[in-house]
């Protein structure tokens, strides 16, 4: 079965998966979506979209068939918050790319970052990560470089085998803006909450300003605020309401400014981190801010985080916050593989399974808007599929099947490779 | 541990008395027949045999009554998994496990039908305690760039009011070894801590438990910067000229023994530890991670003599796990999600420990980090998944010992704890589902037969003194482990 499934992976791999119709028939399908679960369910996917699902569906006679029995189907994983394929190694903490010059912040676009051929794609991908929501990380600025209020523009990529001509990842550029409003934005405002506060403001209507009239705006208030005229250009669609800000804020009191900064300024918010958001579950899901959780930060990091706890995620759910995760951050370093891991351990503390399952899958895609394209099985949306040996949370599963897009992808990468290579020293010792 | 320490130095010395110049004392005896003048007293501190262990461990475990176990699922980390079996604890030791074992009149029975026991987890790697959570409450105390860094005792950067010490014995982590960083080529001393509330680390360290010496070699210590060694090669050099150091130190000491008389050689504290490695008596630790620095430190540890405990991280250990398990040299990593962080991580593989595992060599898990210390039971199940998926045969038994009886033998307290066999320390942890599961939590944690940790419990849940009126952390209620998602909700 293993070998079978293997074996017409590699094939599919070579194929334009827009030339074959498939049928992924016989799995417990996991659909996330508004069918629920499948006990045993037919996915059929056609031009690299899912063409239906249902427990019983037509197959064309020409369909390639998976036969899936006894392993489970869910939609692609999205890692999101990530720096996913941004650097050759990922470095300390938790990585990604920032921008050091002082005229380039909320225009800083991380989508030119992407490397399609980075290893840490396939590396990502054989665990079932489909999507990235890729974030710059205004941290990683150059040495000596100040701080930096907003850290630039996030993008949604998809993790596919491009072949070696390669391609662009991108799905979509510019979904977020993202900046710190915590201990690090306090910190390059000047040292408080308070004038990160009013620079935000006063960008804002610097912004709305620009956007009125681009030649009204004063060049000495511009260097006075750190802004060019990318970054406030950049900001337009912010202050416009059409892009949101991906705001970094764990302290309640933080999380507070943040829902009143939006309410003042009417600008869309998504809250990433949020370590304490669960003492304010209820004000943030009056606003209908979506938070992207680090879930399993159950421990003081910073002070910032004092209240920190697995609950978190149970809490804001049952308050009714659409909740997605970010992989954990954790004191020194970014693991990129444990998405599913995660959300297995915060089904601990309150959440189902299979919530904590759409924290990783169609929360991601809702809160990046991106739900009509991916994030769950149903009919029109791109086929991003895994077929799991088992329950996709649990520590003794492996993917069996990854597809991106209606494309079967090689279950290949440099770890699996370097494993092979060496493997037959321990297998047959002495030779 | 120090006087150990001279004593072995004196035996490690006798090989090289050849080339020792000290020719004086022997000649002294027949150059004088006056009566030897009275020695000079030692100012306290000045000759370390005076006083071997100066922070001495204040740990004793409180008196416990016998708890019968029954129906339990059991992974003794000694042999074969036992379905349906009894573990009996007594006066804080292991009394009995098995099948069939008599309930004692006086015994606590808990029914264990459904639950799982697993000795204590054993992390042989973390920094918590010296870098604290929040991190400004105690630093990050496990680097020390003096000029003298590897003299450094850990134990002393240990804060015992770390949330992190609750949160891991929350996880079932009874038993820790407290590293120093990597910054140096020579990062002084580890200490080992059972995972009890105290006001000072004497009261957590683990008694008889022997120190270790944390080296490290790679991008962290020859990195560039003030006092670093710049690169690999200079770093070797260190480590050599350190450990030729060493050795005519240790000798310096066996000469003083030896003449009885005299002032003492001066005391260097990272000579002591260093030469406490040499002899045996510390335990090397080596932060490494790449397969070819692995070969030179092995390489030098037959230079000098020493023995190599474990390469700690060692992600390429599975390049050259027959040549470790040969040297019977441990490996303390990770299930292998660190590749890439940063570039002496390039290579990493999820089945490195069962590479190690399958070559015959010791494989254990490590925390090194905050949160992994939380579930380090499974790490060893995604890594044991890994080897089994590559062909490897690795047993969910194998993957039990990679977080318990595995690193005791690291730390070097396999005698004490890490297996539940009679006679040994009654840290026990009772699962909820199986260790191996992403949904297990521990119920109920023992350390020293104590009830130490009880999820059903807040009161039976230690808090430290930094979170007490401090934080508004909600407390979990104890639910059942979920189903899955491979069942119909």
């Amino acid at each position: 079965m293993i070998r079978a499934l293997l074996l017409s992976a590699a094939l599919a791999a070579a194929t334009p998966a827009a030339a074959e119709t498939v049928a992924i028939v016989g799995a417990r399908v996991l659909t996330m979506g508004a069918a629920g679960d499948l006990p045993t369910g037919t996915v059929v996917v056609r031009d690299g979209k899912i063409a239906a699902v249902g427990a019983k569906v037509a197959i064309a006679k020409d369909a390639r068939v998976i036969d899936a029995r006894g392993q489970i189907l869910t939609p692609g994983i999205t890692a999101t918050v990530s720096p996913m394929a941004l650097n050759d190694t990922i470095g300390s903490g938790y990585g990604g790319r920032g921008s050091s010059n002082s005229l380039l912040t909320a225009g800083f676009d991380i989508d030119e970052d992407v490397n399609p051929n980075s290893p840490q794609i396939p590396e990502a991908r054989i665990e079932g990560v489909t999507r990235a929501v890729v974030t710059p990380n205004p941290q990683m600025r150059g040495p000596n470089a100040p701080a930096r209020v907003f850290g630039g523009q996030a993008a949604v990529i998809h993790l596919a085998d491009l072949g070696t001509e390669g391609g662009d990842l991108t799905v979509k550029p510019r979904v977020a803006l993202y900046l710190d409003a915590g201990e690090m934005g306090a910190s390059a405002a000047g040292g408080s909450r308070g004038a990160l506060m009013t620079l935000l403001k006063q960008a804002f209507a610097d912004a709305r300003a620009y956007a009125r009239n681009p030649a009204s705006v004063d060049p000495a208030r511009l260097e006075e605020l750190s802004l060019s005229r990318a970054d406030l250009a950049a900001l337009v669609p912010v202050v416009q309401g059409r892009e949101p800000l991906l705001i970094e804020a764990n302290r309640a009191s933080d999380i507070r400014n943040v829902l009143a900064l939006a309410k003042a300024e009417k600008v869309r918010v998504i809250l990433s981190g949020g370590s304490e958001a669960w003492m304010v579950a209820k004000e943030i899901a009056a606003a209908n801010v979506p938070v992207v959780i680090d879930a399993e930060e159950n421990q003081a990091f910073q002070w910032e985080n004092l209240n920190a706890t697995y609950e978190n995620a149970a809490i804001l759910h049952d308050a009714g916050v659409l909740v997605a995760f970010k992989p954990s951050v954790a004191r020194i370093v970014f693991l990129i593989r444990t998405p599913r891991f995660i959300a297995g351990r915060t089904a601990r503390y309150g959440l189902t399974p299979h919530e904590a399952l759409a924290a990783i899958t169609i929360n991601p895609a809702r809160i990046f808007g991106m739900a009509d394209r991916f994030g769950s099985i149903e009919a029109g949306k791109d086929a991003d599929l895994v077929l799991w040996s088992g329950d996709p949370l649990e520590t003794t599963t492996v993917a069996r099947m990854v597809m991106i897009r209606g494309a079967e992808q090689p279950l290949t990468a440099r770890n699996r490779a370097l494993r092979d290579r060496y493997i037959g020293a321990v297998m047959a010792p002495g030779k | 541990m120090a006087a150990r320490l001279l004593a072995g130095a004196a035996l490690i010395a006798l090989p090289l008395a050849g080339c020792a110049t000290t020719t004086k004392a022997d000649a002294k005896p027949a150059a004088s027949a006056a009566p030897p003048p009275a020695p000079k007293p030692i100012r306290a501190g000045l000759d370390p045999s005076a006083r071997p262990d100066p922070f001495p461990s204040t740990y004793s475990p409180k008196a416990s009554g016998a708890v019968l176990f029954v129906n339990a699922t059991i992974y003794t980390a000694a042999g074969p998994r036992i379905d349906g079996g009894s573990l009996l604890i007594r006066d804080g030791k292991v009394a009995a496990v098995g099948k069939d074992i008599a309930r004692p009149a006086d015994a606590t029975v808990i029914d264990a039908t459904g639950r799982w026991i697993t000795p204590g987890i054993v992390d042989p790697h973390a920094h918590i305690g010296a870098g604290s959570s929040p991190g400004p409450a105690n630093g990050d105390n496990s680097n020390e760039n003096g000029p003298n860094p590897g003299g450094i005792w850990i134990e002393h950067s240990v804060w015992t009011q770390d949330p992190m010490f609750e949160r891991a014995r929350e996880a079932g982590v009874t038993t820790m070894q407290i590293l120093p960083g990597s910054a140096n080529l020579f990062n002084g001393r580890t200490v080992t801590l059972k995972n009890v509330p105290a006001i000072a680390p004497q009261g957590m360290k683990f008694p008889g438990a022997p120190y270790g010496l944390k080296m490290a070699c790679g991008e962290n210590p020859t990195g560039g910067g003030p006092g670093k060694a710049g690169t690999r090669a200079g770093g070797m050099m260190g480590y050599r000229n350190t450990f030729i150091a060493a050795q005519a130190y240790a000798q310096s000491w066996a000469d003083w023994k030896k003449r009885g008389s005299g002032d003492p050689p001066r005391r260097d504290l990272m000579l002591e530890t260093v030469a406490g490695a040499l002899n045996g008596d510390i335990k090397v630790h080596i932060h490494c991670y790449r397969a070819d620095e692995m070969v030179q430190m092995i390489d030098l540890s037959h230079e000098f003599g020493f023995k190599i405990a474990a390469f700690h991280h060692a992600l390429e250990a599975f390049k050259i796990a027959p040549l470790l398990a040969k040297e019977q040299i441990a490996v303390v990593t990770w299930a292998g999600d660190w590749s890439g962080y940063k570039m002496e991580a390039y290579d990493s593989i999820m089945e490195n420990a069962a590479f190690v595992q399958k070559a015959g060599g010791i494989a254990t898990m490590h925390s090194d980090n905050v949160m992994l210390m939380q579930h380090l039971n499974q790490e060893a199940a995604r890594a044991m998944t890994a080897g089994r998926e590559a062909g490897l045969g690795t047993t969910p038994e194998q993957a039990i010992a990679w977080f318990t009886i595995n690193p005791a033998k690291v730390i070097g307290v396999a005698d004490k704890t890490g297996s539940l066999e009679v006679g040994k320390a009654a840290d026990v942890v009772l699962w909820d589902a199986d260790p191996l599961s992403v949904y297990a939590l521990p119920d109920l944690v023992f350390i020293d037969g104590v009830l130490s940790y009880d999820r059903a419990h807040p009161a039976r849940q230690p808090q430290s003194d930094f979170e007490l009126g401090n934080t508004k952390r909600p407390i979990s209620p104890a639910r059942p482990a979920p189903r899955g998602l491979g069942v119909s909700q």
